[in-house]
């Protein structure tokens, strides 16, 4: 363990404050993280993260420069955390100061006819959405949830979400950067540098964005950004919270599901479909035409598990076979017009794409109406030629427009609504409350569906063997981006920790993972620093030129940089291959 | 310069030295200046040969500068300041993996638009333009160069319409971007299901941001993916025009917010009228006068699913808009039809570029900002026009919406006789100096903006100057670019 000297911790405390400088070995731990962490080399486990020298909660980038230039004067580090969720906010070594960002939390500047947001390390995509409905705008939310910081899903790490085919997604929304570099400069690139505004991180001539965001970002190891200005997209929606026609537009889960029906301008819609097939048919023809305003693929595990209160009602509903068979291929999209005329184009455009897809639009809770349930089932297990399919098809899609709306069916809508918007998790890591997750490139969706493939592939031996949950294997949960021109899935499994086969499997499933990038795959979710240099000789050495600019940027290793260039030897790799 | 290690090392046609062919990559701009000819043309014909060039360039201390597009080039961005050898990739031409469903294909440098055009129109696609671009334009090029292109709708990004390349470092090593960056061979990646349309990485690396807009000095670009649009099926162009641009505006940011319409421009009466006429130019000054000083151009479309109501309610709603800051809609003006103004927006414009086409020479000077403060830039330029004794009816301006319409791009346009360089160029440094002293954004420097930003954010150039010593340690490409 390492604690900080009477001499460094006075100077410290020059720069922020007593009160702002945590270094009790509990608060320390408090900070720590295993999520997404590297494994271990005897395969029993993954590594915890270290406990931090100090948490230091800075308020301005004047006294995160200063401390990044103490840090270049001394063997301490730093790195930088927001909202923090994966390994990526905890220190990897013991001699690094934890710059935790909560007390830099403001928006700075809104501006609603460019639709732009500047906004410090903390300020929640909860706190930007709160104001920028006012506007008209809503900020990308990633599957973190609105609790993450709007900043780091933009800058620092990879993130989805269900809103991104119209909202775009947070890396490539990012119009400028304020960056405490590791040497302690500031820098604001493109138009914000040259004091023109905040609108373009691009130029004069290179984007020097590139030198700190590729797919992933430093993930807080290549200093601290202190602001970040953020395109949004539109929002058709109320602009305030909690009106009372509002489904969603409450604060709590209990109001939001109990208040009236959407927006005259709005619907959520579940589709099911036969095969993946035929649901990827309907997702490109409904995001070429940017009919839907969120868009997402959940799979029959967590569409069982969202509703359900406990894993032993899970374990039930999951062993009946009900999800596997109506909702192994479900697609959740939002509807929003601008006018009430584009809403109705949309809806009807959005019915015409399912029905050819050979699918279903659901809508409230199928176990009430048993006799439509199996006559689902019957349409898509029973191998019924192409005109038997259509005709029971077009009855059963009649048979459900013609129920009923119920409150139940009012309130799925609303609850569903506020979890497209704000990435509510529907308790993800409940089961076995082991969550991890495999893929997540972003390419197409034809790609998504791939690397989906290629990820149950890994997974299913660790799920016969035990190691992982049960789950129906295809997990693969994914989103379209900026009207469906990008796509992509990741496959979340569950890990069991009733035994020491879990803890084993997880690092091996990591570890299997490299065959996806032999395969052709590119970078995805866990391509961060600890896994670079498993993956980057397939990925033209891109661990050696991540290293080398650690080498240029950071020459006095002021930075705690593992989860972004991995290994620190990059004082050994050559400039110039 | 030593050019017989070049000679030796590639076949005799790929290797020139004639003056004439040396003469053809002079800069067609009179103002740009202090630039050396090439001593001599490489024509590479692969990857390899290319490679052996740049690696031979590193052991030998040649400068290279890479040129896709055809003859007359007349931008800087081929401009050198060192003895240097030109690698023309011009000939490189293959389009291939053009993907309907996926909306992507793959180009190499020497694809120019009058080539991809029609074979994306076969498949139904179209592809974001920039403003008629001149025949032989390389499209690598242009979008290496950020070039403001058509449809701020579904431009998410800067770097759209760009999605996955590859590239060679200034030492020669290989590299690619995005989705693209794996071992594999493309025949692979294609047959997994892999169409390299992802734009980031990989890893943490964004290498393809640091080339781009890099004028070629941060690696040579040997194909790219680029981002391709669905054609519509059923389309309207309108014209709306006020003689202020403040309702123009209003208009525009209403539009855009509700991401409706499809391809749109903003000008003025002299920009439309230059491009309007540039093939009779006797017609300028009549069609000028047939529209108001600032003009908007909005497409409105249907796709595939049913079209013609997607067209009705977008004109009624886009009409409300209109008719709500006071415009009026219409489908032609002075005769000049909405549909004839895109086409010819939308066309390569041949051999010579179409601003030169008033008075022989062009002076373009481009600048980014919001679409608000569009109108205080133009006044700013027009107060150093007056200055200097330049009329407003003398030059044009053309406002384009990027990025989903949070910032645009304005270019004024100076035509002129080759008898009033020397004022012109004065003009151009004092104008330019204006509108950085007030905080222009200069996204693309050329001319005296590429002499000048760099002074007004000392730390981004010196991270500029690190990338640079990352990606061409040795300066091999286009060295002196923006001082480096």
């Amino acid at each position: 363990m390492y604690n900080l000297t009477d001499e460094q911790r006075k100077k410290l405390v020059e720069i922020v404050g007593e009160e702002n400088i945590s270094t009790e070995p509990w608060q320390r731990d408090a900070y720590g993280i295993w999520f997404a962490s590297q494994p271990r080399p005897d395969g029993e486990g993954v590594y915890w993260t270290e406990r931090a020298a100090a948490i230091i909660t800075p308020r301005t980038v004047e006294q995160v420069q200063k401390i990044t230039q103490y840090c270049n004067e001394t063997d301490l580090m730093i790195h930088v955390t927001s909202t923090g969720q994966l390994v990526a906010g905890a220190a990897t070594f013991d001699h690094t100061l934890l710059l935790d960002m909560s007390r830099m939390d403001d928006i700075v500047s809104m501006d609603g006819e460019n639709m732009t947001v500047v906004v410090e390390p903390f300020a929640r995509s909860i706190d930007v959405q709160m104001q920028s409905w006012k506007k008209n705008c809503n900020p990308y939310v990633i599957s973190i949830g609105a609790v993450g910081s709007t900043l780091a899903a933009a800058t620092s790490h990879t993130g989805y979400g269900s809103i991104g085919t119209s909202c775009g997604y947070g890396p490539r929304t990012l119009l400028g950067v304020e960056w405490v570099m590791p040497d302690g400069d500031v820098i604001r690139f493109g138009s914000a540098g040259q004091g023109s505004g905040w609108f373009t991180a691009a130029g004069p001539g290179p984007d020097l964005l590139g030198s700190i965001r590729g797919f992933n970002g430093a993930m807080g190891g290549l200093g601290a950004y202190t602001k970040a200005a953020i395109k949004m997209g539109p929002w058709y929606g109320p602009s305030e919270i909690g009106g009372d026609e509002i489904a969603f537009g409450c604060k709590t889960p209990s109001n939001f599901i109990k208040k009236g029906g959407l927006p005259k301008n709005m619907s959520l819609n579940t589709t099911i479909y036969p095969s993946m097939e035929a649901m990827s048919d309907a997702h490109y023809h409904m995001h070429e035409e940017n009919i839907c305003y969120s868009g997402s693929r959940m799979p029959a595990f967590v569409l069982a598990m969202a509703p359900l209160k406990d894993n032993a009602s899970l374990v039930k509903e999951w062993e009946s076979g009900f999800h596997k068979k109506i909702y192994g291929y479900t697609l959740s999209n939002q509807i929003q017009g601008a006018s009430q005329d584009e809403y109705e184009w949309k809806q009807k455009c959005f019915n015409k794409v399912v029905s050819d897809a050979g699918g279903i639009r659901m809508r409230g809770v199928l176990k009430m109406y048993p006799k439509i349930a199996e006559d689902i089932m019957k349409l898509f297990h029973a191998g019924l030629s192409p005109d038997e399919y259509r005709t029971l098809q077009l009855d059963i899609q009649a048979r459900i427009d013609a129920l009923p709306v119920t409150p139940i069916d009012i309130m799925a809508a609303g609850a569903s609504t506020a979890a497209a918007l704000r990435n509510v998790d529907p308790g993800l890591a409940r089961p076995a409350s082991a969550m991890f997750t495999l893929g997540g490139n972003l390419d197409t969706w034809d790609a998504g569906v791939v690397q989906n493939k290629l990820t149950m592939e890994i997974k299913e031996p660790y799920v016969t063997k035990g190691g992982i949950l049960d789950d129906g294997v295809d997990t693969g949960c994914g989103n379209p981006y900026e009207g469906g021109h990008l796509g992509y899935t990741e496959n979340v499994f569950w890990v069991n920790r009733v035994n020491k086969n879990g803890a084993e499997t997880l690092p091996k499933a990591i570890g299997d993972a490299v065959t996806e990038i032999q395969k052709g795959i590119s970078s995805f979710t866990i391509s961060s620093g600890m896994n670079n240099e498993r993956f980057g000789p397939y990925e033209f050495d891109y661990q050696i030129w991540t290293k080398r600019i650690k080498k240029i940027l950071d020459p006095n290793d002021a930075c705690d940089s593992t989860t972004y260039s991995g290994s620190p030897d990059h004082k050994e790799v050559p400039m110039n291959g | 310069m030593n050019l017989d290690v070049l000679k030796n090392m590639l076949p005799q046609d790929a290797v020139s030295t004639s003056d004439s062919d040396l003469q053809a990559y002079k800069i067609n701009d009179p103002l740009a200046t202090g630039y050396m000819l090439p001593s001599a043309i490489l024509k590479p014909k692969n990857f390899e040969e290319l490679q052996k060039i740049i690696q031979t360039a590193n052991k030998e201390d040649l400068k290279l500068v890479i040129v896709s597009s055809v003859a007359p080039h007349n931008r800087e961005g081929i401009g050198c300041t060192e003895e240097h050898v030109v690698v023309d990739l011009s000939g490189w031409k293959l389009i291939d993996g053009v993907d309907r469903k996926n909306l992507v294909c793959r180009v190499e440098p020497g694809v120019t638009y009058d080539e991809l055009i029609p074979i994306i129109d076969k498949e139904g696609m179209i592809f974001p333009m920039p403003l008629a671009p001149k025949s032989g334009k390389s499209i690598v090029a242009a979008i290496l160069d950020r070039e403001a292109t058509n449809w701020p709708n579904h431009h998410w990004n800067s770097q759209d319409p760009l999605c996955s390349m590859e590239f060679a470092f200034g030492s020669g090593e290989q590299f690619r971007t995005g989705s693209a960056a794996n071992n594999v061979p493309v025949e692979q990646l294609r047959a997994l299901g892999i169409s390299m349309k992802g734009p980031n990485g990989p890893g943490s690396l964004g290498l393809q941001r640091i080339i781009q807009g890099s004028q070629g000095c941060m690696g040579v670009v040997t194909w790219a993916t680029i981002k391709l649009e669905m054609k519509p099926t059923i389309s309207k162009v309108m014209i709306l025009q006020s003689d202020n641009l403040r309702q123009i505006e209003q208009f525009v940011y209403d539009v855009d917010h509700h991401r409706w319409g499809e391809r749109q421009y903003i000008f003025d009466n002299h920009t439309l009228a230059m491009l309007m006429t540039y093939k009779n130019p006797g017609d300028f000054d009549k069609v000028k006068a047939s529209f108001k000083k600032y003009i908007c151009v909005q497409e409105i479309a249907g796709f595939h699913l049913f079209p013609e109501e997607r067209l009705e309610y977008q004109t009624r709603d886009i009409k409300k808009i209109a008719t709500g800051v006071g415009l009026k809609m219409e489908e032609e003006v002075g005769g000049i039809a909405g549909s004839d103004i895109l086409a010819a927006a939308t066309t390569p414009c041949g051999q010579t570029d179409w601003r030169k086409s008033l008075k022989g020479e062009c002076m373009s000077l481009h600048m980014q900002t919001t679409l608000d403060r569009a109108n205080e830039y133009i006044g700013i330029f027009n107060a150093a026009a007056s200055v200097a004794g330049i009329k407003r009816e003398e030059y044009g301006v053309h406002i384009q919406p990027i990025v989903q319409n949070s910032s645009v791009y304005i270019e004024f346009m100076l035509p002129y006789a080759a008898a009033d360089l020397e004022k012109i160029r004065a003009f151009e440094e004092s104008a330019t100096k204006a509108l950085n002293a007030n905080q222009a954004f200069f996204a693309r420097p050329y001319g005296t903006s590429a002499k000048i930003v760099w002074d007004n954010d000392p730390v981004s150039t010196k991270l500029m100057k690190q990338m640079k010593g990352l990606m061409d340690p040795n300066r091999v490409l286009c060295p002196g670019k923006f001082g480096l």
